[in-house]
């Protein structure tokens, strides 16, 4: 059990050191891990198989070679100065690759420097030579006594030990001058594309001007629509509750039609019943001021000679009209109703018989039947008037019983 | 085009460009600082390659850029070309600083990032040498195993290991837990590497392949040495 646990806990740390590979260690756990890797070398041995695993499959081409070729010089310098920060002192920097200086006027500087370097060294190479050559010059004077062979093989020797060394700086000279006509060389090409740029930026500045120029009367135009878009719409609003009330206006004015139309025809309705009240009246007064007026009242009686119920008024103006009322008339129902048509006659003459009209129940409640008739050719050709009930309306000639004969030859009543 | 230009004239007038790996180290070991320009314009797009993979960010790569080049000039002396390549030994070098700047700004927050580097510095006992075979035969031989491997454990690997995403990303890209992930990987990668130890184990090299391989190297020594005199005595005039 105990060497099962420590195996599974031994994969354990394995898994955390393939985690911890990635740099993917969870929290918590560096400690617990420094403690067990101090102890196994197993562990140990494991961590860095799988950071070197990690390390030799990254690819060697990736999407960020231009990010790693824009932090090159960067890092180039930030390297540099650290390794002469470490060492306390500056670092020998003569060499083949400058870090790139930002600005081309600095650029320019670093190549003229260059330039004076190499001249400096050259000057430095010679006057060198030029001692040399004088030192030996004048240890061949103060030997030249002593020893005749001596200085043609001192020179000899000189010549011989100057040539390795000269060579040499010879050798450096022409590699700085090489360097320098390079260098010069890659200035003319910077400052033409320096120029070149310099055009495009006073272009793209140009283009920038007259963008802006644009953007400024367009948000003219557009606050002078908007201004216009606000008045447009208050003026819209005010149309808008002018039609409202406007609206309301027309419904009370239309109520107001519409009542005033009530009125006009209540009034109208009024006004023809008093036309024809009047009309009445008129009639009334024609017949109650009548000098010839003759008011008969009819009876009928039964056999026996007893009055029966319907009698009749009749108001006879000679000549000019006749009202007939009668009353208490049997009332008949059912689909066909009969009615009441009054006739005249002139002495008991059957042809003389001319229809006045039909009766028209013109008061129930009084159970009154009444006619008026003002035809006065036909008035002059009759001498009394009786009624009769008919099943078929006026038809010409009476077939139904006479009733409530009157009379019309009588004295006036009103002389 | 001019970078170009320039690394052509550099590239003639620097006869330090011309020298192998350790040749070089050991050129800057003895003194010529120039040597470390060379390595740098060498190496310097592979370990930039390698931070900025892991720790994701331009500034902090540039940051564990500049630590591994300036440590590596400081320990220069003690880089032994039998423990690997010089290319290996920066590599595993800018990996290791680069993880622990990653876990670095994980940890923040939470503990002295102290603890993420000490992680490192219980590591550094281990032996150094990676299974004793060079970059391109590991990337050669993992790509094989990879091919063995269970669909599942091969998508986690392709994408932790080639496409650099990171274990969260991949959970959620193959749509499964972190933790069962991380196991994946786990797994994935120790069979990568039992597999490279044992095949490190069986690659013995004949001794006689050995002595030529000595043999050249004083050769190349010598010729070195006569170049460097007389590069140094143009510089000292």
């Amino acid at each position: 059990m105990n060497t099962r646990w420590r195996l599974s806990r031994h994969g354990h740390y394995k898994e955390l050191c393939a985690l911890a590979s990635l740099g993917e260690l969870p929290a918590g756990e560096a400690e617990n891990m420094k403690g067990h890797l101090n102890a196994c070398s197993d562990c140990r041995e494991a961590y860095s198989g799988y950071a070197g695993i990690n390390a030799a499959m990254i690819p060697e081409q990736s999407e960020d070679e231009g990010i790693i070729a824009s932090l090159e010089e960067g890092s180039r310098v930030a390297v540099w100065e650290s390794i002469a920060r470490s060492q306390d002192r500056p670092v020998e920097r003569r060499h083949f690759a400058e870090p790139q200086i930002v600005g081309s006027a600095s650029r320019l500087t670093v190549k003229w420097a260059a330039a004076v370097v190499v001249t400096a060294l050259g000057c430095f190479a010679l006057g060198i030579r030029y001692e040399l050559f004088r030192s030996y010059s004048s240890l061949e004077n103060n030997q030249h006594s002593t020893a005749v062979a001596r200085p043609e093989q001192q020179v000899g020797k000189t010549s011989t030990d100057q040539t390795p060394a000269f060579k040499q700086t010879s050798a450096v000279e022409d590699r700085l001058r090489e360097d320098l006509s390079g260098e010069r060389r890659h200035s003319k090409l910077l400052e033409a594309a320096l120029a070149e740029k310099e055009k495009e930026l006073a272009y793209v500045k140009d283009h920038n001007q007259s963008l802006r120029e644009r953007i400024t009367a367009e948000e003219r135009e557009l606050a002078d629509t908007k201004s216009l878009l606000a008045a447009k719409s208050v003026e819209l609003k005010q149309v808008q509750d002018s039609q409202a009330s406007d609206k309301t206006t027309v419904v009370a004015l239309q109520y107001q039609v519409h009542e005033l139309t009530d009125r006009l025809n209540s009034e109208t309705d009024n006004l023809q019943r008093e036309r024809d009240l009047l009309s009445k009246g008129r009639e009334i007064r024609d017949i109650v001021g009548a000098r010839s007026l003759h008011i008969v009242d009819v009876y009928d009686a039964d056999a026996k000679g007893r009055t029966q119920r319907p009698f009749a008024r009749a108001f006879y103006t000679e000549g000019k009209s006749l009202v007939f009322y009668a009353y208490d008339l049997p009332m008949h129902s059912g689909d066909t109703k009969p009615t009441y048509v009054a006739w005249g006659e002139k002495n008991g003459n059957g042809s003389s018989i001319r229809s006045l009209g039909i009766l028209v129940n013109d008061d129930q409640g009084q159970k009154r039947w009444s006619l008026s008739f003002s035809d006065p050719k036909t008035l002059a050709e009759i001498d009394s008037v009786f009624i009769t009930l008919e099943s078929s309306g006026d038809a010409g000639k009476p077939s139904g019983k006479r009733m409530l004969t009157a009379y019309l030859n009588d004295e006036v009543n009103h002389p | 085009m001019s970078d170009v230009r320039r690394s052509e004239q550099t590239q003639d007038s620097n006869p330090l460009r011309q020298l192998s790996d350790e040749d070089l180290v050991r050129v800057l070991v003895e003194g010529n600082q120039q040597a470390m320009e060379v390595v740098f314009d060498r190496y310097y797009r592979m370990v930039m390659r390698v931070a900025l993979r892991i720790v994701r960010d331009p500034g902090e790569a540039q940051d564990v850029v500049q630590v591994v080049f300036t440590d590596f000039y400081r320990s220069a002396q003690l880089f032994d070309v039998e423990k690997g390549s010089l290319k290996a030994w920066l590599l595993q070098y800018a990996y290791g600083r680069s993880i622990n700047r990653k876990q670095s700004l994980k940890s923040r927050n939470f503990y002295h990032k102290v603890d993420a580097e000490s992680l490192e510095m219980a590591v550094s006992k281990s032996s150094g040498r990676l299974f004793n075979l060079e970059l391109p035969e590991i990337r050669m031989l993992a790509e094989q195993v990879l091919a063995t491997l269970g669909e599942k454990q091969r998508n986690v690997i392709e994408m932790v290991c080639f496409r650099g995403m990171t274990l969260a990303e991949t959970a959620a890209e193959v749509g499964d837990s972190l933790g069962n992930v991380q196991h994946t990987y786990y797994r994935g990668l120790e069979k990568l590497r039992g597999f490279l130890s044992v095949h490190a184990q069986r690659k013995v090299l004949p001794e006689s392949s050995h002595r030529a391989v000595s043999r050249k190297s004083d050769r190349v020594e010598k010729r070195q040495h006569e170049h460097e005199m007389e590069i140094v005595k143009a510089r000292s005039l």
